[in-house]
């Protein structure tokens, strides 16, 4: 085949790869659009997952009638004049791409009427060929629709998810520009459901409501802080608000969502431990910056941002949210379910998803995401007095709002989990109990193996530990507070574990020692069904309420559950 | 079957058998208690299978039988009922027994006695006879040193062990060992078996602090029984090998206290009101003619007190997990106790000043204060 240059419609092609992968790229650009016309209302509705139909009607300024036909020419913008521009952006789109990429890969029609002019304009174009213009009677704003999506590109259609795992996309990307723009009331049709809606009130916390069901209004803590040339807002869930995985982990710089993995790391190491394995938490921050200490302009479909201080921001980050999770209330809101409007059908909706990320299901809402009864703000930590044990296993008692139950053991795995990391981290290292006769403890080897990379980790808390030919080891120590445990079934728990968890990030000193620490505060713990003295009960409620983290056991199962009198009430059908 | 005997006595021997009655168990028949007659006399027994009790206790037998009654429902029941004789009727085909006492009268539904465990029909051979009194205080004084934790059952029981006249009692649960020792003519020339703290704790209830009628302690495949009159204690042993403990008494010492039992155990529970959730530690100070008893717990507080003692040798700082000098210092009765210690890494020795008679060393080791 001899060289030749391409022209212009393959050329089109190949560039609109570059912006347009998938039905809910489609969607991206065009609700940018509409928010950079000054919408305030944008509808979006899609058949079959957007294949089939992506209509984005919004009520925003329009566009001129001379102008209509150059908004489907590449590099058009009206929102970038020079190259110095860039640097000060703060409109969504800026390169001039989206629209002839659309119209490259499908059947476009672009209905238009600038408010004060009194007839408006349609444009229609087929894989980036202009078809037909003419005028048009049509409300202020743009609607454009488009049909067909990679009718000309078989390839790239191929690439392509379930319609649900597109649908849910889509569902998932308006979720976070809805977030971002509570101003905006957003409406997502998809295959004629609804399937979101806000109201455009201007309040975000109102907005994440509409959005997360109302019950989870309760869990949601707002966030403050500032450093490194940043201010963070928005809401962080209560640990009783997670998700099957990390799409409500929601990211806006100067009011564009954004990925960042700086900014998820930073999220998910203030609720370290207070999760269940492999739940998310639920949080939208709002990070507002100097436009200089942000490059935008990392990827073509701009989901990616790089920061000038990224120690510093990580800091500032983790900071403002593990502030706000100090918020939440050591009791757990338990108890009946309350009534009201449905739970949206975002979780629904967003389900394909998690699968087509994580490969894993079930996605959506947890158990524990429960819509929370209604209640007082209640003072975070209110005292307690000890009524009595339940089934040996639960600490009933009271304190002026209502009943609370405390799972024993996770309240005492996370009293001993303290107690073991403030000695690690502080350095100072925790009585030691001699003993008469060093334990020979036999390992698999397995347990062998994995014993070399926590001997130090060992040593520092005060085991002495030595080997004694084989794969046998002598304990010659133990510390005072894990007296009696069963180092060997410990070995053993973290042999399990790490079959059963990635490989990578295992062996990271601090992830080692977290690990650590979670299997021996498991094994030195009370167990359920264990029956604990008034006196015993009391002394672990009173250390457990001083814990910096109460809320949950190391492994982020929760400690204490609460009902409150009203509640109670109601269910008695007192009121 | 029927039987008649006093409210009293029928109470009894409930009460004792009741003991061996599992809280928690998935076997029904074990909530039971078995009623038997043995010729002019009703046989009571109760098991979690690990310990079996029996008892006899003298009635009028009308008719020989057997039945099973839910443990719980009997014992209140006849607790309840007025200081006369009761009269026992079981009616077999319709699986249900009547109690009658003056004009109250139960219909209770039985079980089946065929289903309920046998016990051990022989006593075996005879391995000691002590007197209640010294078997009281050798359980007493050792049987508190056990491990709690399940990971060595072998920790869990009290080591019985006869080597020519010397019988010892010693439980140990790593930290610390507690051993008894009395000298006896009354036993075989060598054992060494590992009884369950429970069925020691059961039967050490039952024991008269004063009493001298002598309990027999025999051996019987794995199992042993403690027989005194009317009554029968029989339980599991627990396998395992008991660590040589003999090593770990130390043959000597550098400094040596003595002081008053009572002040010493006062001291060192004040010192442990401090701790909160966790264990509580003690220091001491010994010195010149005191010692100092010293606890810390970070973010509680402090407390300091010093004891006046007898101090020969070496001066000497060392540290305790307050629990196991309680736990020890509580189950003496000496008037004073001796402490002997070499240095603040080798274990400490506790001994009673002028005890009951018999041989007692407690060893404990140290806690490092790093």
């Amino acid at each position: 085949m001899s060289i030749a240059v391409l022209s212009e419609s393959v050329i089109n092609q190949i560039a609109a790869g570059e912006v347009i992968e998938r039905p809910a790229s489609v969607v991206k650009e065009l609700v940018e659009n509409a928010l950079d016309a000054g919408a305030h209302r944008i509808q979006v509705a899609v058949e079959r997952g957007g294949i089939g139909l992506v209509r984005v009607t919004d009520d925003g300024e329009g566009i001129a009638p001379g102008e209509v036909e150059l908004a489907f020419a590449r590099h058009a913008t009206s929102k970038l004049r020079r190259v110095e521009d860039l640097w000060a952006i703060r409109t969504l789109g800026f390169r001039g791409e989206a629209l002839p990429s659309i119209a490259a890969v499908a059947r476009v029609t672009l209905t238009t009427r600038q408010p004060g002019e009194p007839l408006g304009r349609r444009v229609e174009v087929t894989g980036g060929t202009l078809e037909r213009v003419q005028d048009w009677g049509a409300p202020a704003g743009t609607t454009v629709e488009v049909r067909d999506l990679f009718f000309n590109t078989p390839a790239r259609r191929k690439f392509l998810k379930s319609e649900s795992a597109e649908a849910a996309r889509i569902a998932a990307l308006l979720t976070g520009l809805a977030v971002v723009h509570p101003g905006v009331a957003f409406s997502l049709v998809s295959d004629g459901r609804t399937v979101l809606t806000t109201t455009g009130a201007g309040d975000l916390r109102e907005t994440l409501a509409a959005l997360l069901g109302p019950g989870a209004v309760e869990n949601l803590l707002p966030i403050a802080g500032e450093g490194a040339g940043i201010t963070v807002s928005g809401y962080a869930g209560s640990a009783g608000l997670t998700w099957a995985n990390r799409s409500w982990e929601l990211f806006s710089v100067n009011g564009r969502l954004v990925e960042a993995r700086l900014l998820q790391a930073a999220t998910e190491k203030a609720y370290a431990g207070l999760l269940p394995l492999r739940r998310f938490p639920v949080a939208f921050l709002q990070l507002t910056a100097d436009p200089g200490l942000v490059d935008v302009n990392v990827h073509p479909a701009k989901r990616e941002v790089r920061f000038r201080r990224e120690g510093e921001l990580f800091q500032v980050v983790q900071r403002a949210v593990a502030a706000a999770l100090e918020r939440q209330p050591l009791y757990r809101p338990a108890g009946p379910a309350v009534s009201g409007p449905p739970a949206p059908r975002v979780a629904e909706a967003l389900l394909p998803l998690a699968e087509a990320r994580d490969g894993e299901g079930p996605a959506g809402p947890g158990t524990t995401d429960r819509p929370a009864p209604e209640s007082p703000a209640a003072p975070s930590r209110q005292p307690l007095r000890f009524l009595g044990q339940l089934a040996a296993s639960y600490l009933v008692g009271e304190t002026a709002e209502g009943l609370v139950l405390v799972d024993q053991h996770a309240a005492h795995e996370r009293v001993i989990f303290d107690t073991l990391r403030a000695g690690l981290l502080a350095g100072t290292p925790l009585p030691v109990q001699t003993l008469l006769w060093p334990t020979q403890v036999e390992l698999s080897p397995a347990e062998a193996e994995l014993l070399t990379d926590f001997l130090p980790l060992l040593a520092s808390l005060g085991f002495a530990v030595e080997p004694f030919g084989g794969r046998s080891i002598l304990l010659r120590a133990v510390p005072v507070l894990l007296t009696g445990i069963d180092l060997r079934q410990v070995l053993a728990d973290l042999v399990e574990e790490a079959e059963t968890s990635p490989s990578s990030a295992r062996r990271a000193p601090t992830a080692l020692a977290e690990r650590l620490l979670q299997r021996l505060a498991c094994r030195a713990a009370v167990k359920a069904n264990q029956s604990l003295s008034p006196e015993e009960a009391g002394a672990l409620l009173e250390q457990w309420q001083t814990s910096a983290q109460p809320w949950t056991c190391p492994h982020g199962r929760p400690v204490a559950l609460r009902w409150t009198l009203a509640e109670i009430a109601a269910s008695f059908l007192r009121r | 079957m029927k039987f008649t005997c006093p409210r009293e006595t029928f109470l009894q021997g409930l009460q004792i058998v009741q003991r061996a009655v599992p809280g928690k168990t998935t076997l029904p028949i074990l909530s039971g208690i078995l009623l038997e007659t043995a010729q002019d006399r009703l046989r009571l027994v109760a098991t979690d299978l690990e310990l079996g009790i029996e008892c006899f206790i003298p009635v009028q037998v009308g008719e020989a039988g057997s039945t099973v009654l839910e443990a719980r429902f009997l014992t209140d029941i006849v607790r309840k009922l007025p200081e006369l004789a009761i009269d026992f009727r079981v009616d077999a085909a319709r699986g249900q027994v009547e109690i009658r006492s003056g004009t109250a009268r139960y219909t209770l539904h039985a079980m089946a006695p065929a289903d309920f465990p046998t016990l051990p029909e022989t006593d075996g051979e005879k391995m000691w006879d002590v007197d209640q009194r010294t078997l009281r205080r050798m359980i007493r004084e050792t049987s508190f040193a056990v491990a709690a934790d399940e990971t060595r059952p072998f920790l869990t029981g009290v080591l019985w062990e006869v080597t020519g006249e010397q019988v010892r009692l010693v439980a140990t649960d790593t930290s610390r060992l507690a051993l008894a020792e009395v000298t006896s003519a009354n036993q075989v020339q060598q054992a060494q078996v590992i009884i369950p703290t429970k069925c020691l704790a059961e039967l050490s209830r039952l024991l008269e602090p004063g009493g001298e009628t002598p309990v027999r302690v025999t051996l019987s495949g794995n199992h042993v029984v403690f027989s005194l009159p009317e009554i029968r204690f029989i339980s599991r042993l627990i396998e395992g090998q008991f660590p040589s403990y003999q090593q770990v008494i130390p043959r000597s010492f550098k400094t040596k206290v003595e002081l008053d039992r009572e002040a010493f155990l006062g001291a060192a529970e004040r010192a442990a009101l401090l701790a909160r959730d966790g264990p509580s530690i003690v220091k001491a100070n010994i010195g010149g003619e005191s010692v100092g008893l010293s606890a810390y717990v970070p973010e509680v507080g402090q407390s300091e007190e010093r004891l006046s003692a007898t101090i020969t040798g070496d001066d000497c700082e060392i540290a305790f997990n307050t629990r196991f000098l309680i736990d020890v210092l509580r189950v003496l009765d000496s008037e004073r106790v001796t402490v002997e210690l070499t240095g603040r890494h080798s274990p400490g020795v506790i001994r009673p000043l002028d005890g009951d008679g018999g041989q007692y060393v407690y060893v404990v080791m140290p806690v490092m204060l790093r």
